[in-house]
């Protein structure tokens, strides 16, 4: 367990950032603005189908690239725990309601819950799509260096939301490891023995105000820092990103095309409406 | 040696040497806004080529003089002036490229995604183009050692490496005054050997002025021309390092313990029942004086 | 968590950019309010970044109340950083959460949208009962559940307007679905407004600075 690892289902920003700086596979090689347009086909990919084999052959791909990357199988699987919860959170209650041909029901005295077809086969597309997005999610970022992610959020978004996103994402790594260091600190002096739900949620919340104070309280030091050195509202991250190359471009072409023809020959897609 | 006794009722403390004096605090206070006393009638000065040492423990007030000295926080009470001008009265909004600080956290100071981007930040807000900001970049980075950390990450430094990339990001402004506080605070032995060698030649071959802020004596007796001692949020004593470090009296005043060499050598004196003779401060200076005292 | 995280492929493409362009908008009128200000306080950004540091680290953090939960303290980073930079953090909190996960970069602008009614809200109430509530911690705490409950309507509303992909419910069926989703959504909002007030009233001892004399 890392330091700034505090929930195991949760990715590990710091693992994922030294796998990013690894750049041992092919796909580290491959342009930060190739693997981002990537992820904006795959998303649109998924947005428009609703069909389940679609979702099933691309999720596999996807978890192959993921793999071939050399990256961490096991702990994906893991860090898949919040998505399922969020789709199943959502999804869970309708899907018993659903249209179809029932497949069982669980009665519960004055009312029965039904569960379709349909309603199976939509948790489970929603499901497959979630952990689409997941995969490629990481595999981007866990393929992507550092400098260049933070040069690509310095070239899209406008000031001041591109400084305060490369502020935060350069401190986040010592806010989580501090957050760590506290509860270790708390755990230490018995502090995560579970008391009662008030006791627990003020040892919680007097956690949470320290990691707030002591963040800002680092801000003051850190803006004091960039005044020194004449800071005038404005830095640059301009670390050279490799261009998309011919191949790059053959990749998305070719994508494109797949979901063009997807769009217009496989049922149950078209999601546009 | 100068002890400081100040005339509470004198407003003023006069300039020492007005053509070299490169800063000058005149009976300067702070106080925060929870009411605790940053500096109170501080007097203090920095002239062209030397290497000042603020010593004094935790607390004492050397961190606030320092920021005082970039402009970063103003006196409330009497003035500062850094070549010529007044921070207290005048535009103090460009003070920042004349007088560069090396902050005590390397975390805060390098903030920047990359350690180029972190070295660049202050050339770039000097008016610099892209391409020459870049090169004062390098080159600075090259002057402490650092060049091969170009690339890196902040976050993957040590902190010998993260304060190294600090000192760049002052160094490539080209001030003509450094402050560093605590530079040697929790680095190894090797790294802060590093910074020492590294301040030498900011004044020997930059010609640059610098102010250090330590606890360190150690370190401060073997790189200081004039050592200050703070308390309470003054400077009460001044003077070079032997003068000021071969009086154990002044130095518990401060809060402080005196260097390893001399507390050796007076040890080593009183076990052969004899009186110092020298003031050896640096570690070269205390074999040749006991090699003589043997001899 | 006191409101969910919508995952990729629940909404139609059309959806998908419609709340996206309403969140943009929004977002966009936050950047024009930071950068029109006539003394703009560039201590702001600092500030807004280490409190999406600060939040975003906290959601790793999984309380061991009613078997694990995450919280956003959406209402607290509006108290803190103020709708305007608030707006912008949770913008910012969405992104860092899709990258790992949670909640889908095409849902980014929906979510984002539900998260600034919660900045929104709990800023205005906490300002609002200034005078008729005094004392930091239940000010906070009746802030953040107004926001929360407000950020679980707009959530709602934004289902029922968009309707999720491959569901064939009627209206009123989604309605109670979700119904008995944001009865959940409010138990573990009152946990956050527990917590919330408690973190303010510590800030307000420690740090009152930082809540300022327009909060205070």
């Amino acid at each position: 367990m890392s330091s700034t690892m505090i929930s195991s289902h949760i990715p590990d920003l710091d693992l994922i950032t030294s796998y990013a700086q690894r750049e041992g596979t092919f796909f580290s090689r491959v342009s930060p603005w190739t693997k981002f347009t990537g992820l904006l086909l795959v998303i649109l990919l998924i947005t428009l189908t609703r069909n389940l084999v679609i979702c099933g052959v691309l999720y596999l791909i996807i978890l192959g690239l993921y793999a071939s990357a050399g990256l961490p199988v096991k702990k994906l699987f893991a860090w898949y725990t919040l998505p399922v919860l969020f789709v199943i959170s959502l999804v869970g209650i309708m899907v018993w309601t659903e249209p179809g041909t029932p497949l069982f029901s669980l009665n519960m005295g004055l009312f029965a819950l039904t569960l379709t077809d349909n309603g199976l086969i939509l948790i489970i597309t929603l499901l497959l799509k979630a952990l689409i997005s997941v995969t490629y999610s990481l595999f981007f970022l866990m393929t992507t260096r550092y400098q260049h992610f933070s040069a690509m959020i310095y070239r899209i978004f406008p000031s001041p939301l591109d400084q305060i996103f490369l502020l935060a994402y350069r401190y986040l790594f010592l806010t989580l490891s501090m957050t760590g260091a506290i509860f270790k600190a708390v755990r230490s002096r018995g502090g995560g023995i579970i008391h009662s739900v008030r006791v627990q949620g003020r040892i919680f919340a007097e956690v949470f105000a320290l990691v707030f104070i002591r963040s800002f309280d680092r801000a003051e030091r850190v803006h004091q820092a960039m005044i020194a050195r004449g800071y005038n509202g404005k830095y640059e991250a301009g670390t050279d990103m490799p261009k998309p190359g011919l191949s790059g471009f053959c990749v998305i072409g070719a994508f494109v095309c797949a979901i063009a023809l997807i769009v217009l020959m496989v049922p149950n897609t078209g999601g546009l409406y | 040696m100068t002890i400081i006794h100040r005339d509470p009722h004198a407003p003023h403390c006069p300039p020492i040497d007005k053509k070299r004096e490169l800063i000058h605090v005149d009976c300067a206070s702070h106080t925060y806004p929870d009411g605790s006393v940053g500096i109170h009638d501080m007097c203090f000065y920095v002239l062209r080529d030397e290497i000042v040492a603020l010593c004094g423990p935790n607390g004492s007030g050397k961190s606030t003089l320092l920021e005082h000295l970039n402009g970063l926080l103003t006196p409330s009470k009497g003035d500062v002036w850094v070549n010529g001008r007044s921070i207290t009265h005048g535009e103090r909004s460009d003070l920042w490229k004349d007088v560069g600080v090396v902050f005590q956290r390397s975390d805060d100071q390098l903030f920047a995604p990359t350690v180029l981007d972190d070295v660049m930040f202050g050339p770039l807000n000097l008016g610099m183009s892209h391409d020459d900001a870049q090169a004062a970049a390098m080159s600075a980075l090259e002057g402490v050692g650092a060049a091969d950390l170009v690339h890196k990450l902040p976050n993957y430094l040590s902190g010998g490496q993260k304060r190294l990339v600090s000192i760049a990001g002052v160094l490539a402004m080209k001030p003509k005054i450094m402050v560093l506080d605590e530079p040697t605070s929790d680095l190894d032995p090797l790294h802060s050997e590093r910074v020492e060698a590294l301040i030498l030649r900011f004044k020997r071959d930059y010609g640059i002025s610098v102010v250090i802020a330590t606890h360190d004596l150690d370190f401060a007796a073997r790189i200081a021309d004039r050592v200050c001692l703070v308390k309470n949020g003054s400077v009460f004593a001044e003077g070079t390092p032997d003068e000021v470090f071969y009086n154990p009296v002044l130095i518990e005043e401060a809060g402080l313990t005196l260097p390893q060499t001399v507390r050796i050598y007076l040890e080593y004196c009183k076990a052969q029942g004899r009186e110092p003779e020298q003031r050896p401060i640096r570690r070269d200076e205390l074999i040749r004086a006991l090699q003589l005292s043997q001899s | 968590m006191a409101h969910i995280h919508l995952e990729d492929g629940s909404f139609s493409l059309f959806f998908v950019l419609l709340w996206w362009t309403a969140a943009i908008i929004l977002v966009g009128i936050a950047i024009y309010l930071m950068r029109s200000e006539k003394k703009p306080d560039r201590r702001k950004i600092t500030l807004a970044a280490f409190c999406t540091a600060a939040a975003f680290a906290i959601f790793q953090v999984s309380l061991p109340i009613f078997g694990g939960v995450h919280l956003n303290l959406t209402p607290l980073i509006g108290i803190l950083a103020g709708p305007a930079a608030g707006s912008l953090v949770v913008l910012i909190i969405n992104i860092l959460s899709a990258a790992i996960g949670h909640g889908g970069w095409g849902l980014i602008g929906a979510n984002t949208l539900v998260n600034i009614v919660e900045v929104f809200v709990g800023y205005s109430c906490f300002r609002l009962l200034k005078t008729t509530i005094p004392d930091l911690f239940p000010r906070a705490g009746i802030a953040t559940i107004a926001g929360l409950f407000c950020g679980n309507i707009a959530m709602i509303l934004i289902i029922i307007i968009s309707g999720v992909q491959g569901v064939n419910q009627s209206t009123g069926q989604i309605l109670t679905g979700l119904s008995l989703l944001a009865a959940v959504n409010m138990g573990v909002a009152v946990v956050e407004a527990f917590i919330t007030g408690l973190i303010v009233a510590y800030i307000g001892k420690v740090r009152p600075d930082l809540l300022g004399d327009e909060l205070l």
